[in-house]
């Protein structure tokens, strides 16, 4: 009989500790039930965060409020950056704008641009990858959860610029704790 | 003189267009939208040249579309064209490979007209097999609208008939409209929009006019084509911030005395800082007036740049030339300068202020440095996640490793007395002030006001400029304070 309750006791601990195993942190429900309008909405609520200059207007709280269900498409960004139409916008945009400093150069010669236009495109479009990587870390620390975690992990074995670096093991480091 | 005032306006080559935004303009379009809105002046239009219209990529907003989406795919495009004096929205896709364009489906007014360009007629189109999923370069459309040339002409003609005593007795706007969008899907699921719509309007084209007029002639002005804002009375009553173009003289018919009018002349030009002139006592009752404006050098405002963090010289330089590149193209009249770089990367202190923002605002002031009665700019390597900050007390901060080509212009626009546009209806959201983007190209001519006229603008807060000031917030549109989003193209 006492040897029947131990065995009770034993099997109701491991099965806490198994359940512990599986789920230490709440995992990222399926988004699929997102109706149309409430997907397009939560991507213009991220494309926001991941885009904003100060930030001081409410764009990562509202990020967090979409919860789990933004953290696929924050994870996916943190491995990879802004998507490739957005990427030849830019292009496009920093090509412009590189002819037009150096027309304006011609006519004002103090004002003179001394990188190559590969360079100022470069330059500036690995500053947009660093901010969308850097901004998805951060919500994802502030969303939280198993597969936010899992995100941020990962993400500190690939090829990432330093200061995104700095900011996932940051990010890793704010995750709170279960 | 009819006939020429429409061959005048004809001849000016290149982009003679003239885009204004008025309050009655303004429709509600669906949210996050990018999108073009604004006015074309009829009188500047040339029938026989599209419109250029912004970029629009081809693909998701985010990498994976959408929470919920099953990633990148091909898209649907439903396109929507419809108004007066349009034929057709004219696309010329860039990076877009023969055999994924031959894959589109056209379902409606569609024809390709060559192997890359599109031609989408009024009315619902609907475009499928669209390439969302390139993974190399993405491809790109780039929209032109194609003008009904008889129309136009109709229009033009109407508004010339009106001479000689110039237009005012007509309505500015109500000449018609052009409303386009496109919408791109994953499914049922719209992954971006565009959305543009513009008024026909009928604007005050000055230049040619005849001796029976009032003028106004500006002094020692470039070759621009400057924008005058009139203040005054007409025998229909005040008119606020009537727009003419003066190269270098603008015809404005009849000016009356003011009485109990507002009476005053804004001229905004490249190369020359804005005039206002206020009160104006030119004005009699007589179309034989002239107001003489003296145009001087771009306002400088002098600036220090710390460069906290190393390696950042190239890049404060970059910035520095495209905000003096961009508020002289624009028509602003602010330049930066002179420019003094500080290299602060080895002052001790620089390692613990390169994640710095406004809350480090005084040790940067005092540990790094700061220089009296002018704008300090300090390059440091991140600002607590933020491209940027303008801490007032003529300090702003930039995020070296995340801050676009466009962040110091976008910072110094706050310091200049300028808010965000972002929930600003009517204000395109190419515009500098809008807080995210990545292709700010753009400030309205309400806004560059703000920038000379504010009392709390830096400008006139450090002594660059001297004059008579405003306290005109973005909300705010009076007799003394011009729409935000009035804009007038091309600067």
């Amino acid at each position: 009989m006492r040897s029947l309750a131990t065995m009770a006791v034993l099997g109701m601990c491991l099965l806490v500790v198994r359940c512990a195993q599986q789920s230490p942190e709440p995992a990222s429900p399926p988004a699929t039930a997102l109706s149309p309008e409430q997907a397009a909405n939560a991507r213009r609520t991220i494309v926001a965060w991941l885009e904003c200059e100060e930030c001081t207007e409410g764009q990562l709280e509202a990020v967090t409020r979409l919860g789990p269900v933004a953290v696929p498409t924050l994870a996916v960004t943190l491995r990879q950056g802004p998507p490739p139409a957005n990427r030849e916008l830019h292009r496009a945009h920093l090509v412009d704008t590189y002819r037009q400093l150096k027309d304006y150069e011609k006519q004002h010669p103090q004002n003179k641009v001394t990188m190559s236009e590969d360079e100022y495109v470069r330059f500036y479009t690995a500053n947009q990858t660093a901010l969308y990587q850097i901004r998805a870390a951060r919500a994802l620390a502030t969303i939280g959860g198993a597969d936010a975690r899992r995100a941020l992990q990962e993400a500190l074995q690939l090829p990432l610029r330093d200061d995104v670096k700095a900011t996932v093991r940051d990010s890793l480091q704010k995750l709170p704790a279960f | 003189m009819v006939r020429h005032r429409i061959i005048s306006a004809l001849l000016l080559a290149g982009c003679p267009l003239f885009l204004t935004s008025p309050a009655s303009a303004q429709r509600q379009i669906g949210p996050g939208a990018i999108y073009l809105r604004g006015s074309l002046c009829i009188e500047l239009v040339d029938p026989f040249n599209p419109v250029k219209i912004p970029r629009v990529p081809v693909g998701c907003e985010v990498i994976d579309c959408c929470p919920g989406c099953p990633g990148p795919g091909p898209l649907v495009w439903e396109l929507q064209v419809s108004g007066d004096a349009v034929e057709a929205l004219m696309l010329r896709f860039e990076n877009l490979p023969a055999d994924r364009a031959q894959a589109i489906s056209i379902r409606g007014n569609a024809k390709w007209i060559d192997r890359s360009t599109l031609r989408v007629g009024k009315g619902k189109t609907v475009l499928t097999g669209i390439p969302g999923d390139l993974k190399e370069r993405a491809a790109i459309a780039e929209p032109r609208l194609v003008l009904d040339k008889a129309a136009i002409s109709r229009m033009q003609l109407a508004t010339y008939d009106a001479l000689p005593t110039r237009p005012m007795s007509l309505s500015k706007s109500g000449l018609g409209e052009v409303d386009f969008s496109i919408e791109q899907r994953l499914g049922q699921i719209p992954v971006r929009e565009f959305r543009g719509f513009v008024t026909w309007e009928k604007c005050e084209l000055g230049g040619s006019g005849g001796a029976s007029e009032d003028w106004i002639r500006l002094q020692n002005m470039t070759t621009d084509r400057a924008t005058v804002l009139l203040d005054g009375r007409r025998n229909t009553g005040c008119v606020d911030d009537e727009v003419n173009r003066a190269q270098p003289d603008s015809g404005l018919g009849n000016v009356l005395s003011a009485a109990s009018c507002n009476s005053e002349v804004v001229v905004l030009s490249q190369n020359r800082a804005m005039q206002l002139l206020t009160p104006v006592t030119t004005w009699t009752d007589q179309p034989t007036d002239t107001q003489f404006v003296n145009m001087t050098p771009v306002i400088q405002a002098p600036v220090t740049l710390w460069l906290v963090a190393p390696q950042t010289q190239a890049q404060a330089n970059n910035d520095v030339v495209r905000a003096n590149q961009f508020y002289n193209a624009m028509q602003c009249g602010i330049g930066l300068g002179p420019v003094t770089v500080n290299n602060a990367a080895n002052n001790p202190n620089a390692q613990n202020l390169l994640n710095s923002t406004c809350a480090n605002a005084a040790n940067l002031n005092n540990q790094i440095g700061f220089t009296q009665n002018q704008l300090n700019v300090y390059y440091v390597n991140a600002a607590g996640g933020s491209r940027g900050w303008s801490c007032g007390n003529n300090t702003i901060i930039v995020a070296a490793s995340i801050a676009d080509n466009e962040t110091l212009s976008h910072e110094l626009g706050h310091a200049l007395s300028l808010g965000h546009t972002n929930n600003v209806v009517g204000m395109p959201a190419t515009n500098v002030m809008v807080t995210g983007g990545t292709n700010r190209n753009s400030i309205t001519t309400g806004q560059c006001f703000r920038c000379n006229a504010n009392s709390n603008s830096a400008l006139n807060a450090n002594g660059n400029r001297t004059g008579s000031t405003r306290a005109c917030p973005d909300a705010t549109t009076s007799a003394a304070c011009p729409s935000l989003i009035l804009d007038v193209l091309p600067k």
